[in-house]
C-alpha cells in the first residue's frame, strides 16, 4: 500500500490484495489522515487483483470516517475482480468508481 | 470423461492470516497449471472463497495464543473443485447466521455470505470429533474461446 497527496486529494494505491492482512492498516492509515483534516480520498486499485469482505468492510467503515467529516472515498481503475465484487456486494452504489485516475482525482475540483 | 487430471492436496498450515497470500498464490498457480483453460471469474470465486475461509478460521475460530491449525484440501475432479477446512478451534453457530442485509453499508457480515454465494455448495461440520469441518464444492467455468 503506498500514500500521496496531490494537493488536498490523498492517493492510495493498493497492491494486489486487500484482505484481513491489508485492512487494518488501510484503516488505521486513513482514520490518520482525516485527523491531520484529510478528508478527499481516491483509492487506486490498478493492482488489485483480490479485494475480499475484509478489504470491502475496511472500505466502508472508512467511508463512513470521511463522510462524517464532509469527505468521499472514490476507487480508481477498479480490476475486474473489484468491480465484480463491488457490484455483487451492491458497495458499487456507494462507491463511486472512474476508469482512470485522473478523473478520479478531479472530480474532486 | 473430460479430459482434464485429477489432483488433491492437503496442506497442513498455521492459522495465521500471514498464510493467506501464499495460500492465494498457490491455489491459483495450481489452478493455471491444472485447469489452464478455466475462467477468470471462476479463479477469483476461488480465489475469494478460500481467502474468505481461512480468513474466519484464523479471526473467529482462534484466539491468537491458541497457535492454531488448519488443514486445507484441495479437490479438483473434472470440472469441480472442492476445498476441505479442517480446525480445531471454536466452532461457528450457523444456527444463528442471517444473511446480510446488502441495502445497507455494512462493516461486517459478508464472508459467509460470499462463500455461499460463490459456491455450489456449502456444508459445515461443527466439531465433529473434535473437529469442524468446512467444505465448499463450486464447478469450475472454463472460458470461452473464440474460433
Amino acid at each position: 500500500m503506498n500514500i500521496d497527496k496531490i494537493g488536498e486529494v490523498v492517493l492510495i494505491t493498493v497492491g494486489q490484495r486487500f484482505d484481513a492482512v491489508v485492512a487494518p492498516k488501510f484503516k488505521n492509515e486513513v482514520k490518520a489522515l482525516v485527523e491531520s483534516s484529510f478528508v478527499k480520498f481516491v483509492v487506486d486499485m490498478a493492482q488489485c487483483k483480490l479485494i475480499d469482505s475484509s478489504g470491502c468492510g475496511a472500505l466502508v467503515a472508512c467511508l463512513r470516517i470521511v463522510e462524517k467529516n464532509q469527505g468521499d472515498i472514490k476507487i480508481a481503475r477498479p480490476s475486474p475482480q473489484a468491480r465484480d465484487l463491488f457490484e455483487l456486494t451492491r458497495l458499487h452504489r456507494i462507491l463511486e468508481m472512474f476508469d482512470d485516475l485522473d478523473s478520479a482525482i478531479q472530480s474532486y475540483a | 470423461m473430460t479430459g482434464y487430471e485429477d489432483v488433491e492436496v492437503s496442506l497442513k498450515l498455521p492459522a495465521r492470516l500471514e498464510i493467506l497470500w501464499p495460500l492465494d498464490a498457490f491455489l491459483v498457480e495450481l489452478l493455471d497449471l491444472y485447469r489452464p483453460d478455466i475462467a477468470r471469474e471462476c479463479v477469483d470465486a476461488l480465489s475469494l472463497i478460500v481467502h474468505e475461509a481461512f480468513t474466519n478460521i484464523c479471526v473467529h475460530t482462534y484466539q491468537p495464543e491458541d497457535h492454531g491449525v488448519v488443514v486445507v484440501r484441495i479437490e479438483l475432479r473434472g470440472l469441480q473443485a472442492a476445498f476441505v477446512f479442517e480446525d480445531t478451534g471454536k466452532a461457528f453457530d450457523e444456527a444463528k447466521w442471517r444473511v446480510p442485509d446488502l441495502e445497507q453499508p455494512l462493516e461486517s457480515g459478508r464472508g459467509i455470505w460470499l462463500m455461499k454465494e460463490l459456491s455450489d455448495e456449502f456444508i459445515y461440520e461443527a466439531d465433529r470429533g473434535g473437529m469442524n469441518i468446512l467444505t465448499l464444492v463450486k464447478t469450475i467455468d472454463v472460458a470461452s474461446r473464440a474460433g
